[in-house]
């Protein structure tokens, strides 16, 4: 029986990426290898053997630069984004879309029955649904000097994604998007471009402490007074706007004292 | 009629959103417009919905009225003059702090301001466009606006307001004007559809400057060496739209016919208006106005309503078929070039003889009903005379209407997934846009079976009973209009449940955004 082959890459995109340069340069050939993320607590499985993947810039930018010249700019937008994603299988799945896109190049994303497209439109549908939603439902907190402050807990890493949008929008604000989970911030400042930056959670509650945004209450108001009570509709509500995305929303805090 | 004194904004801030809350009003099938330094603000054209109410309803606009402090006596309205109700009236400062501080926070998509009359129409209109004005040009707000024309305004204070705001809308209130009559005394057809057909001769002429526009842009820079062609004063005009507005899904000229204009169902006054109001009325877009500065302001450069006109109208306070309702969407679409009609399910709020029982609850799956018939008028090519005819004025509870028309339709099913052309396609049960253009797309490159439809993304579940993949049925069966009703009706219940009889404007954007912008 062959031996399976299982790269274990980091969980970035540099890693992901170095991945399948090493994977397609082992020429073991798709039905004898494996991507993995490396969690750190990986099932080990007996009868394979495991290569660990160190992330390395150039081999990255290969990778980066064969898909966008050899498949298109399209793909690599849907890569990218599949990249993001909080699905266990992505390196894999996106290694599984590569043999075809290289094979088919610029056409292979209209190959809508081979399961490999469909995985990858799959995971960039997941990203893009779940960007779009933080777009609409993270909230800002007015705190200090008037500062914008926001937290989010996506599953995929949508923090690059959602970002710019606010960019766009409110060119003129100081504001800062946290997201929870991965501890990193995008920050913007008045009138510049955004970085990304690292915000420790104990730092949080101080940015918080000791304000109080009017505009919250305000809100609470309207989001109570805009329902029709004759059409409450609880099941609908919910499927509109998922519990997930509320933790942060004010209009759903209980009226607690922060 | 009680003006109260003193309150607070966040006690004003109640009432006027509780009064304005039937209003219907969703932001997608908008506009793109990105942001600019110096100012706050951009629009999406898929729609952002930034938040849910308990009634399961889109919050994407702060939706309020300006007064409630109302002269009229609209029978069914919560805010007719006649009520006891507090009467308040935000300034337009009030206004333009809420909508920014809004704004910041990610609340809102921007404002939509109705109002009542206060004390006249012209009145009212112009503190609508003094509010509008400063929020565009004090604030530099750049998000969307949807304003309501007020019926019986002067034609300068509307074609302002349109250069001003987004979108605009003009209720239609009720079906027919006999309902017109009998419930909203102060109001006619034609006080409503003379500003109507004058925003859609605004909104023609814009766009037929703006293509103009376009074309000599694209002649200058023709000529221009490369290096000056970013620096073209693109940016000055505060509202650009980056596609085309009049761009729709499916071009109507694509689907079955429409040239059948008289639809059986006159659809009333609709018709009548036409002979009224001049269809080219001059175009209000070049009108100023004496009220705002408008010429040497960013407003005489900006586009007129560049997300379009809508409407709206209460259903179940008066007794019209849903024929007779579909039949006068269609002919609004036909004939005022409207981006949306929306149903607004009545609620029996006021107490009277001429309107259902307070207590009476709204017909919710009606209005579910007519917003799916909606869909299939602007984007599945289907004429309102197909969906319901005089023998079946009402539409079936227990099936959607595209499922009831197809069953009425055995001569045209099952058809072959290879070889059925899109507007076919787009007709069996259980499809969408988004499914028919895939199965285009796939068939290109594979001959289709039933499993690489799933694989596809496509669903079966109802789709099945009127597709054939090679001369096979996905289940075998005879194609018995009253077997598959019972079938068909049975997946129905567990899906308007899930749907919870809501859908249309207050479903979530999302599904539109599935539908139209992916693969
Ligand atoms: S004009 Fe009629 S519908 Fe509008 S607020 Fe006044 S009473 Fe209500």
């Amino acid at each position: 029986m062959d031996q399976t082959t299982i790269f274990l890459c980091e969980d970035s995109i540099a890693g992901i990426c170095t991945g399948l340069y090493d994977a397609s340069a082992s020429r073991l050939g798709y039905r004898r290898l494996r991507l993995e993320l490396n969690t750190g607590a990986n099932d080990m499985e007996l009868f394979c053997r495991y290569i660990t993947v160190d992330p390395d810039p150039e081999k990255t930018s290969k990778v980066v630069r064969a898909i966008r010249q050899k498949i298109s700019e399209q793909a690599w937008e849907y890569v990218y984004r599949a990249m993001l994603s909080a699905e266990a299988t992505r390196a894999d799945d996106i290694y599984r879309y590569l043999l075809t896109g290289f094979r088919f190049g610029a056409s292979s994303l209209n190959r809508l029955a081979d399961p490999a497209v469909h995985r990858l439109l799959e995971l960039d549908r997941l990203v893009g649904n779940e960007s779009h939603y933080f777009k609409e439902f993270l909230r800002f907190e007015s705190i200090e000097n008037d500062v914008l402050f926001a937290r989010i807990r996506p599953k995929a890493d949508v923090l690059t994604l959602v970002t710019p949008h606010f960019a766009d929008r409110l060119p003129g604000e100081n504001f800062l998007i946290l997201d929870v989970g991965r501890g990193t911030a995008a920050v913007h400042p008045q009138n510049e471009t955004w970085f990304l930056s690292s915000l420790a959670p104990e730092n949080v509650n101080d940015l918080l402490s000791g304000h109080f945004d009017e505009y919250r209450d305000l809100w609470k108001t309207f989001y109570q007074s805009t329902a029709i009570q004759e059409r409450r509709n609880y099941e609908l509500q919910r499927s509109n706007m998922p519990l997930h995305y509320r933790e942060f929303a004010p209009e759903f805090e209980k009226d607690v004292l922060r | 009629m009680l003006i109260q004194e003193g309150l607070t904004l966040e006690q004003k801030l109640a009432i006027l959103s509780d009064a304005a809350k039937y209003d219907v009003a969703c932001t997608s099938s908008g506009i793109d417009r990105r942001g600019q330094s110096g100012s706050i603000g951009n629009t999406s054209a898929c729609g952002i919905c930034h938040c849910f109410a308990a009634d399961g309803r889109c919050i994407s606009l702060l939706k309020i009225l300006m007064t409630n402090a109302c002269i009229y006596d609209c029978r069914y309205c919560i805010n007719r003059v006649s009520n006891d109700t507090v009467r308040t009236t935000f300034t337009p400062e009030e206004i333009c702090r809420l909508t920014i501080e809004f704004y910041r926070r990610n609340y809102i998509e921007g404002l939509f301001l109705s109002s009542g009359i206060l004390n006249s129409p012209n009145e009212t209109m112009e503190q609508i466009c003094r509010t509008l004005w400063i929020l565009r040009e004090e604030y530099h707000f750049r998000g969307y606006i949807h304003v309501k024309a007020i019926p019986g305004a002067d034609p300068e204070l509307i074609a302002c307001a349109g250069h001003l705001a987004d979108r605009m809308s003009i209720n239609l209130e009720l079906p027919t004007g006999d309902g017109l009559r009998a419930l909203a005394p102060a109001k006619s057809r034609k006080k409503i559809l003379t500003p109507m057909r004058q925003i859609q001769n605004g909104i023609t002429a814009d766009r037929s400057a703006a293509r103009e526009r376009k074309k000599l842009k694209g002649a200058q820079q023709a000529v221009l060496p490369a290096a000056l062609r970013d620096a073209s004063p693109a940016g000055s005009v505060y509202r650009t739209v980056s596609s085309d507005p009049d761009t729709k899904p499916i071009s109507a000229a694509n689907g079955p016919s429409r040239k059948c204009l008289s639809s059986p169902v006159s659809p009333g006054e609709i018709a009548d208006a036409e002979e009224v109001i001049p269809p080219r009325a001059p175009a209000p877009a070049d009108v100023g106005s004496g009220i705002m500065p408008l010429s040497g302001s960013h407003l005489a450069g900006s586009r007129f309503v560049p997300a379009g006109q809508s409407t709206q109208m209460i259903i179940g306070a008066t007794p019209e078929t849903d024929r007779q309702i579909l039949a006068v969407t269609e002919a609004l679409y036909d004939r005022f070039d409207l981006k949306r009609v929306f149903f607004s399910a009545y609620t029996a709020i006021n107490d009277d003889s001429r309107l259902p029982a307070i207590g009476t609850p709204p017909p919710l799956l009606r209005e579910h009903r007519l917003y799916q018939a909606d869909w299939l008028l602007r984007f599945y090519g289907f004429r309102a005379e197909e969906l319901l005819t005089e023998d079946h004025p009402f539409f079936n509870t227990a099936l959607d209407p595209k499922c009831s028309w197809a069953i009425r339709h055995p001569e045209i099913f099952p058809v072959e997934i290879m070889s059925a052309d899109y507007h076919t396609l787009l007709r069996v049960p259980g499809l969408g846009v988004r499914s028919a253009r895939r199965i285009l797309t796939a068939r290109r490159y594979q001959h289709l079976t039933f499993e690489d439809l799933k694989k596809c993304g496509v669903v079966l579940k109802r789709a099945g009973y009127f597709l054939t993949c090679s001369g096979t049925m996905y289940r075998p069966l005879r194609f018995d209009p009253a077997y598959l009703e019972a079938e068909l009706a049975a997946g129905e219940r567990a899906d308007c449940r899930a749907l919870s009889e809501s859908a249309g404007p207050t479903g979530r954007q999302m599904s539109l955004f599935d539908d139209f912008h992916l693969s």
